[in-house]
């Protein structure tokens, strides 16, 4: 029996094309999940030359265990195509590509990680009425929690970006 | 029967997909000095190649590689290569003729630490269970350290193998976390 999993709030996603740092995309997701504590977690990592451009496909899935129960687990979808090489670079020096991009961030809130609660039937049963009866208001303020790191993730990817 | 537990959970895995051109032999010098750096046993225990067809290969690796870190606890990592397309091509470098290989394909690694692997606690049924008290009760904290620990070495060597293959998105900001 698996661990408990339910979305702690709806999916944000950014679709942006034309001028961007792919690597400073994926390094600043990375710096801000390390940032708030996050486990790395890159599940899977697809790329592809192809003769339109360049196409890449990552699934992340980094986790913060808050407390010995309950987890957050930050599901962050990155899909690029078209991408090509341009002649100009940033400031910092590094390459620009163009392309079109699109990021969906999913937060997820994981009960019961260690499992503790999954080995009868009866003591699985007992775990889902306390976290959706008696420890609601705790349940709540965790999503809540999860939301808002998803939100500040989201928003820095706008500004790094540049979208309004 | 040894214990062994998933350092990324149950039937959970990493996994990398990839096309294009690279040095496969440089790669795999790399893969195997990764693994002997940081003190690992490694073994390629299986390959298979079927018959190359005008579009090129189909290969299958299987490699596995383990560190003890005590007479009770392993870590063991089994590392699948799954080649399509696969073929030698000559390219200038430098001025020079290399051979490269050409093609795509899918990595999969996984990662499971493994108790009692001298399997001191089998032969009854007592035995058995104290080993899994020990592992449910009293390595609990144990197996979650070095569960994490592996977690990052693996991610450690998969930024390794992007890098190696060329991939655009091999930086990571992780460096260096244990």
């Amino acid at each position: 029996m698996m661990a408990e999993r339910m979305q702690a709030g709806d999916p944000r996603e950014i679709v942006y094309s034309g001028y961007m740092e792919t690597n400073e995309i994926q390094l600043r997701i990375d710096t801000f999940l390390r940032e708030k504590a996050y486990d790395k977690h890159d599940m899977e990592h697809d790329e592809q030359q192809l003769p339109e451009g360049r196409q890449i496909m990552i699934r992340k899935e980094p986790y913060k265990n808050v407390t010995h129960y309950a987890k957050y687990v930050m599901k962050v979808d990155i899909k690029a195509h078209g991408l090509k090489p341009v002649s100009v670079k940033s400031a910092e020096g590094r390459k620009v590509d163009e392309g079109e991009i699109s990021i969906v961030i999913t937060p997820y809130l994981q009960m019961d990680w260690q499992g503790r609660w999954t080995g009868k039937p009866w003591f699985y049963a007992l775990a889902r009425f306390m976290d959706m009866f008696v420890s609601r208001q705790y349940t709540r303020t965790l999503k809540k929690g999860m939301r808002e790191e998803r939100d500040l993730l989201y928003s820095e990817l706008k500004t790094l970006l540049g979208m309004k | 029967m040894a214990g062994d537990f998933n350092i990324w959970g149950s039937d959970q895995h990493i996994m990398l997909r990839w096309k294009g051109t690279t040095d496969m032999d440089e790669v795999q010098r790399a893969c195997r000095e990764w693994f002997s750096k940081r003190k690992f046993e490694f073994h390629e225990h299986f390959v298979k190649a079927k018959q190359p067809t005008p579009v090129g290969e189909e290969i299958f690796w299987r490699w596995m590689a383990f560190r003890n870190i005590s007479e009770y606890l392993r870590f063991q990592t089994d590392i699948h290569w799954h080649f399509w397309d696969w073929e030698q091509v000559e390219v200038m470098q430098d001025g020079k003729k290399k051979i490269l290989s050409k093609g795509r394909c899918t990595v999969t690694i996984k990662g499971k630490l493994i108790t009692d692997y001298n399997d001191r606690f089998e032969g009854s049924a007592f035995k058995h269970a104290l080993r899994e008290f020990i592992d449910k009760y009293l390595f609990l904290m144990r197996l979650h350290f070095w569960s994490s620990h592996f977690e990052y070495a693996m991610h450690d060597f998969f930024t390794m193998l992007k890098g190696k293959l060329g991939m655009q998105l091999h930086e990571t900001a992780y460096h260096g976390v244990r």
